[in-house]
């Protein structure tokens, strides 16, 4: 029964979908720390005052329009600083003000040491159950920056990101806002350069098993010369597809046998541009590694090689300062030393066997 | 061979000794971290160090270190001739400078059979931050981290060979690691465990009759913690300590993982403030000098394989909470019998060093063999000496501080120290905020810190206004405490006699006021304003007031004793035989009274008739006395004595110190039994030569 599920290729790719479906959905609805929470970034942010390093009784400003009611967070973006003794530490005055009043809404102190420790930082603050449409002013003032300990604000955008937490109760009992509400967290999402990744990355078994169980040309004859049905018979193929056809079929398969190529690219964006952690994609693509390494052939000392090229890297980084792509080299040149050490035990020359 | 071997040997113990070389002469003091100073008569006997102990906690608390005693017991019998600190350098701290380098060379050597690469793998040892760091404060952690790579020596040998004589060998070696600190001696386990996984598990049949002589002998050698912390009641004592949460989690990522940088690391006086350090770009040499020649085929075999899986899980558990899979640390901590030991990981870094000493032995021989050429070998190993010496270069300068350095008692202290040993008959010492470090401290003066007191035992006499309050510090948390009305007679209660404010130091071992927001002059403040507290002067740095109506150790009331009802005392006069033992003589009486006892309330404490023998209790045939035991108010022992079961003398003791007296009977005969199996042995041998 299970063999016959399992060379069922329909009923595989068919799952192999609704996972990737799946994963994406889940990513989404738990990215923002709750399912019922809705982010908004303001890529396009003005930021006025002291956009560098903000020493003593400096200020930095920026403002924002609320998309939704409910307004709960506000997270801004710091570039890394190193870590300063406890008593050292700068600490900061976060003041959300409505527009056009003299008062803020809300106000509090922070200790450095918490934003160096996270640099994407959630300043949360009463739920303003009326938000929508207003507009608010954050404003950021230091009261013992010095050379040591200043923070500023990062280049990377976006660097404001509001939050909003929308009603459970009200959700779970509206179906159709509950529709409504899935749909806006989708559409938002899909704007987000870590769930276009990570939903990239669970789609990759299903992009595997496509490629495997498609023979080379087959994909490209459905997809383009079928369409110009007679022309893989004719000696004649039009002028502007030939290119077309060549390309793609030698696209093909370069990326069939070297799937393992596109995984070590995924990782390497993953290393590079991602700032978060997510661990299924960490085991999907291991896995997939796995998989491709066994069915290829691969010696298991390709992924040692792996590791200690992503060792090297993690070195280089680490020194120029940039600890989390350090840390996430490290993180896969860890999981390579893992796959090449359980290899090991596998390959044809394996030790435990002789 | 022989000659280069002595060569590298000697040079090893130079190393150990210039490094180390504060713990090699007799008369300095070291104290710094969790290592504490130890006034003579705070260990006076050979049970100080029982199933009851109050040198931590002056109220008494169980003692769940009880293997400490491997330790203690030297000391109690050394210090009757050699001064204390010497006893204790002789049985802690030189073995440990001596093996931190010399065991990881045995064990290299017995690997790659290569003098020269076994050095370089001991260097790199002997001086990773992690045993650095231990060596400054958690001494029994280093040592078994020291020791570790000659018991794995002696286990690869008892495996190989499989011989009676071996096996005894490494029972007591291994005992011997695990009695230092239990905790790493779990971790040097799982590592054996591995290894038998590994290399002879289809041939378990062969080893299972040593395997059974090897399991009872360290289960005699370890009787004497293992039958009072399994019968006695150290359940709530443990539970309370692995119920905590998980600590340090911004303390551990993989990059500090891989390159075993412990978070503390500056090169010079380790960080004490719990910020994790930057990592040094040559830190990373040496997992790279241990991956290169995995990159090559052929190179891999059964025994590189095993050191690459300690490395994996090494790494693994040392990143604690960081990703990838993040809760999974946490996970263990809280379902995994026996890991909630390691509320933090640093202590598993003991297994990625073993695996990279390995894999380094193991590739510096390939490295050398197959892969560079003659000088490029060479100046690999100049790096690798470099970077050991490196690190070991603030021990020679004595920068690191902790242990390293010598201190001395500073002088205003000990004429307080002459004056509290100078003084009689049982009573505490009470140190706002804490108490000093070098304060004098006995069986019969136990000390006490303000500021744990009013986080524990104390924690009803405070403001709730003062302590929910978090504008307050815990120094305004301390003078609610003081302000309560019911302060002068929870001290009476408690047995304390003096208060003591200590003098402010600059020194690192001693300079504690800042933590806890208030000045010296503040806790004078407070004091001055109790009338019941008479300053006295005696020439001292510190200041020091006496409470002249403390209670005694053991005094009878007529009724259930409460620090907001304090009735007339009877005193009762007492023997301490050891901190678990008293005998107690109460007056005839004709109506029920209450004996109360100030010490921590413990339901194992029972009192017993004159004639109690400890061995009867073992053999159910010592029944203690029926009387109604509570905790009071002061959270001390008050025990009812109804006027039918009076009979002048009685005995007060904590129950679990009957295992402790079987187990140590037992290990002391197994030792016996050891060292006449060893002399039989070696008495063959020279009979045969």
């Amino acid at each position: 029964m299970v063999k016959k599920l399992l060379s069922n290729k329909y009923l595989i790719a068919c799952s192999l979908l609704l996972l990737w479906l799946f994963l994406s959905l889940f990513y989404i609805f738990n990215n923002n720390f709750s399912f019922s929470i809705i982010s908004y970034s303001h890529s396009n942010a003005v930021i006025s005052g002291n956009t560098g390093r903000l020493m003593k009784g400096e200020s930095v400003k920026t403002d924002f329009l609320a998309q939704e009611d409910n307004l709960g967070i506000v997270t801004m973006k710091f570039s890394p600083l190193d870590k300063v003794p406890y008593a050292d530490e700068d600490i900061l005055r976060f003041n959300l003000y409505e527009y056009g009043k003299q008062k803020p809404y809300y106000s509090s102190l922070y200790r450095s040491g918490l934003l160096t420790d996270q640099p994407v930082f959630p300043f949360g603050f009463p739920r303003i159950s009326n938000s929508k449409g207003k507009h608010y002013i954050v404003k950021l003032t230091s009261l013992a920056g010095n050379e040591e300990n200043a923070l500023s604000l990062s280049n990377q955008k976006p660097i404001l990101v509001t939050r909003y937490q929308v009603s459970k109760s009200l959700l779970l009992s509206n179906k159709k806002e509950l529709l409504k509400f899935g749909i806006r967290k989708i559409g938002l999402s899909i704007h987000n350069r870590d769930v276009i990744f990570f939903s990239f990355t669970y789609a990759l078994p299903l992009l595997f098993y496509l490629f495997l169980i498609s023979k080379p040309g087959e994909f490209a004859k459905v997809y383009f010369l079928d369409k110009f049905h007679g022309f893989t018979d004719s000696t004649y193929v039009p002028w502007f597809l030939k290119p077309v056809d060549k390309e793609y079929l030698r696209f093909k398969r370069a990326l069939s046998n070297n799937f393992e190529l596109l995984l070590f690219f995924s990782i390497l964006i993953d290393i590079v541009f991602i700032d978060v952690v997510n661990d299924i994609t960490v085991v999907l693509i291991a896995l997939l590694w796995i998989f491709i390494s066994k069915k290829n052939n691969v010696h298991y000392t390709k992924n040692f090689k792996i590791s200690l090229f992503l060792i090297i890297f993690s070195t280089i980084i680490l020194a120029l300062g940039e600890d989390n792509i350090a840390n996430k080299s490290s993180l896969w040149a860890f999981i390579f030393i893992f796959i090449g050490f359980l290899k090991s035990f596998s390959d044809s020359d394996n030790f435990l066997k002789k | 061979m022989r000659k280069q071997f002595l060569f590298f040997v000697v040079l090893l113990l130079t190393i150990s000794i210039l490094t180390h070389l504060n713990w090699f002469i007799p008369k300095t003091i070291l104290v710094f971290g969790d290592w504490l100073y130890w006034p003579k008569e705070s260990i006076n006997g050979l049970f100080s160090w029982g199933s009851w102990i109050n040198q931590l906690d002056g109220f008494g608390q169980h003692n769940i270190q009880i293997y400490f005693n491997i330790f203690m017991f030297w000391w109690a019998i050394l210090i009757k001739w050699l001064p204390i600190d010497f006893a204790l350098k002789l049985s802690l701290f030189v073995p440990l400078a001596i093996l931190s380098f010399l065991s990881p060379f045995i064990l290299s050597k017995k690997l790659v059979k290569d003098n020269l690469v076994a050095f370089v793998a001991a260097l790199f040892y002997g001086s990773t931050t992690y045993i650095l760091f231990s060596e400054t404060s958690h001494v029994p952690i280093a040592f078994v981290y020291s020791i570790a790579p000659l018991t794995l020596t002696f286990f690869l040998r008892a495996f190989e060979k499989n011989k009676l004589f071996d096996w005894i060998i490494v029972s007591f070696v291994y005992s011997l690691s695990i009695a230092y600190e239990l905790r790493m001696g779990l971790i040097l386990t799982v590592l054996i465990l591995i290894y038998f996984i590994f290399f002879n598990k289809a041939n378990i049949h062969k080893y299972l009759k040593n395997g059974f002589i090897f399991s009872f002998f360290v289960l005699g050698f370890s009787a004497f913690w293992l039958l009072p912390t399994l019968f006695g009641g150290a359940g709530g004592s443990v539970g309370e300590l692995t119920g905590r949460n998980l600590f340090g989690n911004n303390l551990f990522d993989l990059n500090h993982a891989f390159t075993i940088f412990h978070w503390s690391w500056t090169g010079i006086y380790p960080n004490q403030l719990f910020e994790l350090q930057k990592i040094n770009f040559y830190f990373w040499i040496i997992p790279l000098v241990c991956l290169i020649p995995l990159t090559k085929k052929n190179y891999i075999n059964k025994n590189i394989s095993f050191f690459l899986c300690l490395v994996i899980l090494g790494i693994f558990l040392t990143k604690q909470s960081y990703n990838p899979f993040p809760f999974l640390y946490e996970f263990l901590y809280k379902h995994v019998p026996g890991f909630n030991l390691f509320r933090e990981a640093s202590k598993f870094y003991i297994i990625t060093s073993i695996g990279y000493l390995g894999l380094m032995s193991y590739g510096l021989v390939f490295l050398k063999d197959k892969l560079l050429s003659s000088w490029l070998y060479k100046l690999l190993i100049i790096v690798l000496i470099s970077i050991s010496l490196f690190n070991l270069k603030p021990l020679f300068t004595k920068e690191i501080g902790g242990v390293f350095l010598s201190r001395s008692i500073p002088e205003g202290k000990i004429n307080l120290n002459h004056y509290l040993e100078k003084q009689t008959g049982y009573f505490r010492t009470l140190s706002a905020p804490t108490y000093s470090r070098w304060i004098y401290y006995a069986q019969n003066k136990p000390r006490l810190a303000f500021v744990y007191l009013v986080t524990n035992k104390w924690e009803n006499l405070s403001n709730p206004r003062v302590t929910n309050d978090p504008k307050k510090n815990l120094g305004d948390v301390m003078g609610s405490v003081v302000l309560n009305p019911y302060f002068h007679n929870i001290l009476n209660i408690s047995s304390i006699r003096y208060l003591i404010i200590p003098a402010n130091s600059k020194d690192d071992v001693d300079d504690f006021f800042k933590y806890y927001g208030k000045p010296r002059s503040y806790y004078e403040q407070i004091f001055d304003k109790e009338n019941f507290l008479k300053k006295i002067s005696i020439n001292s740095t510190e200041i020091i007031y006496e409470n002249k109506k403390y209670f005694p150790h053991v005094y009878l009331t007529n009724n259930l004793l409460s620090y907001r009802n304090v009735q007339n005392i009877q005193p009762v006069s007492s023997k301490q035989i050891d901190p678990t033992f008293y005998r107690i003589s109460v007056p005839v009486n004709n109506r029920n009274y209450f004996i109360n006892f100030s010490e921590s309330y413990n339901s194992n404490w029972h009192i017993y008739s004159k004639d109690f023998k400890w061995y009867k209790l073992l053999l159910g045939k010592e029944k203690p006395l029926e009387l109604k035991h509570f905790q009071n108010d002061a959270g001390l022992n008050s025990f009812e004595m109804e006027s039918n079961l009076n009979n002048g003398n009685l005995v007060l003791f904590y129950k679990d110190q009957a295992y402790f007296y079987l187990g140590t009977v037992v290990s002391g005969l197994f030792l016996c039994l050891f060292f006449i199996f060893i002399s039989l042995i070696y008495g063959k041998k020279i009979i045969k030569q």
